[in-house]
């Protein structure tokens, strides 16, 4: 028997965000969701907006707080980690997020931006880290030329690669990819995703995929989980849960995705 | 136009700067040298711009005046900024109980109306360029620090700020790296304007004798001292004032320039 050990192990999460002060009811975004995430291979969270997919992916790396529930990452416990020993593991998971027009501070350049990992970390290669970021952009498909220019004056799908470049400058072993290509044309898309894929063969790195696309989701994810109103209906490998989806929500959810793709 | 406008003002500023620093150099007699034989004269070689009704070199006076005034402007400026920036860096961007009690504080401080607060503090520090400073900056910090804490608020949701965090950035860095230059160049326009209204408010604190004191050099003292001569001599009105106007309108125009040149930020044009 094959014995799959996974890199990311979400247990019984859940996030209630506070009642405001002037009223209202406190909101359950998140409620006992639990998953488990191979190394090497890619999660895929589907579901409509506002079902709590994203605050999922905040609450793993940390920019939001868990209201109850664990995150194992290669066996430690991330939410029980005080905030200065968390640092190491800030290298080691990263996110990227869905509109690539505030994903990048606009008053930097893109040289600036993607100094970033060597300042915040101690990387090898600190010295030269210009002629570093240099070779390591043109194997993301960008031209050195960038470098030189504003983020404000780079088009949705460069930032989108920048971002994920900058991001594969720390090595990580764990990516949230928050909707990575919403914002995107569809010829964009597929280049990122094949991007996205190559980086996953060569470096071994795990996916979190964040989506409301069931299409993107299927073709790139070893196994889904559904999500409705902050909890997880269904979950299973791809090619299982398109074959025989048990919940309602998930056959009508791949009724009406065959139907427009008819 | 208005870019001829900017050089203009920009050239006034300038002078008014350089005149205040090298004041001791370029002033051509002692401000402070009282001639009463040669009261109210008209201007002449040795008196460009005449005398005062104390004799006076107006001319001197006024060189030594932009002097205060250039200074107390700036310096108030600049401690009001670091006050308010602070101030509304932590506000905006840790949020939480910090922000309501700050907001709460700064609700307070706006509710009352600025020239009356001045008033009200040099009337409890008494009279004085330490004095004036302090009125000065505790009448106005508010406002600054409520102008960075909405730029902050918006800024703080941005991507590129949780990508910092995500990678480890801390606090400090991300508020050094990422905060202060986004909201800096919205700022800027806000500075030149205090500056001017600085200004406006020593000349009128020395005015009503709460700011700087005869026989000091400064503008307010000077337009105090014409108050009584002015019918008979309109000479000693209008130098000091002219100086007023044009150092205030040339820093309005500057500001109005940048606002609208140095950042296309729709949302700072509507703030200010």
């Amino acid at each position: 028997m094959c014995v799959v050990i996974a890199i990311l192990e979400v247990k019984n999460l859940s996030k209630t965000f506070r009642a405001s002060r002037l009223g209202g009811k406190a909101h359950r975004a998140v409620e006992n969701v639990s998953f488990a995430i191979p190394a090497g291979q890619t999660y895929g969270l589907m579901g409509e907006s506002g079902c709590g997919k994203s605050t999922i992916g905040r609450m793993i790396v940390r920019l939001i707080p868990a209201t109850k529930g664990q995150v194992f990452f290669r066996g430690a416990d991330l939410l029980a980690i005080k905030q200065r020993a968390f640092r190491p593991y800030r290298r080691r998971i990263q996110m990227l997020f869905q509109h690539p027009s505030t994903s990048l501070n606009p008053r930097m350049t893109v040289l600036d931006s993607l100094r970033e990992p060597f300042l915040l970390h101690d990387l090898p290669g600190r010295d030269c880290m210009d002629d570093r970021i240099r070779e390591h952009i043109e194997s993301f498909g960008l031209q050195s030329e960038l470098l030189e220019r504003r983020t404000s004056q780079v088009s949705g799908g460069q930032i989108q690669r920048i971002v994920l470049a900058r991001i594969m400058l720390l090595e990580p072993e764990f990516i949230v990819l928050d909707e990575p290509t919403s914002m995107l044309d569809v010829s964009v898309q597929a280049q990122m995703m094949f991007l996205l894929q190559e980086l996953q063969e060569r470096s071994g790195v795990s996916y979190l995929l964040i989506s409301h696309d069931l299409d993107l989701i299927r073709r790139c994810s070893h196994r889904i989980g559904i999500m409705k109103e902050g909890r997880l209906v269904e979950q299973n490998e791809t090619e299982a849960l398109f074959g025989a989806p048990k919940q309602a929500y998930t056959q009508e959810l791949i009724y009406n995705f065959e139907c427009m793709k008819n | 136009m208005k870019k001829f406008l900017f050089y203009c003002a920009l050239t006034i500023l300038i002078a008014f700067i350089f005149i205040g620093i090298f004041a001791d150099l370029i002033a051509p007699m002692d401000p402070d040298a009282i001639n009463m034989a040669n009261s109210l004269a008209s201007p002449s070689a040795e008196h460009l711009l005449g005398t005062d009704h104390l004799g006076r070199d107006l001319l001197s006076r006024l060189i030594y005046g932009s002097r205060s005034s250039v200074f107390i402007a700036f310096f108030a400026t600049g401690c009001t900024l670091l006050l308010g920036l602070t101030i509304g860096l932590v506000s905006g961007y840790f949020g939480g109980w910090a922000d309501q009690l700050i907001q709460g504080v700064v609700n307070i401080f706006q509710g009352i109306p600025s020239t009356a607060f001045v008033v009200a503090v040099l009337g409890l520090l008494g009279p004085g360029i330490k004095s004036l400073l302090i009125a000065i900056v505790v009448s106005s910090w508010a406002r600054f620090s409520r102008v960075v804490r909405n730029q902050v608020l918006g800024i703080r949701e941005m991507h590129y700020i949780e990508g910092a965090r995500a990678m480890g950035g801390s606090n400090l860095y991300i508020i050094r790296r990422h905060v202060l230059p986004n909201i800096l160049l919205p700022l800027l326009v806000l500075i030149a304007t205090r500056i001017g209204s600085t200004v406006l408010t020593v000349a009128a604190m020395s005015f009503l004798g709460l700011g700087l004191r005869a026989p000091a050099s400064d503008w307010g003292i000077m337009i105090n001292d014409a108050k009584l001569y002015f019918v008979n001599d309109f000479r000693v009105l209008l130098a000091p004032a002219t100086c007023l106007t044009l150092f205030c309108l040339s820093i309005n125009l500057i500001a109005d320039y940048l606002r609208d040149h140095l950042d296309n930020d729709a949302d700072t044009a509507r703030i200010l």
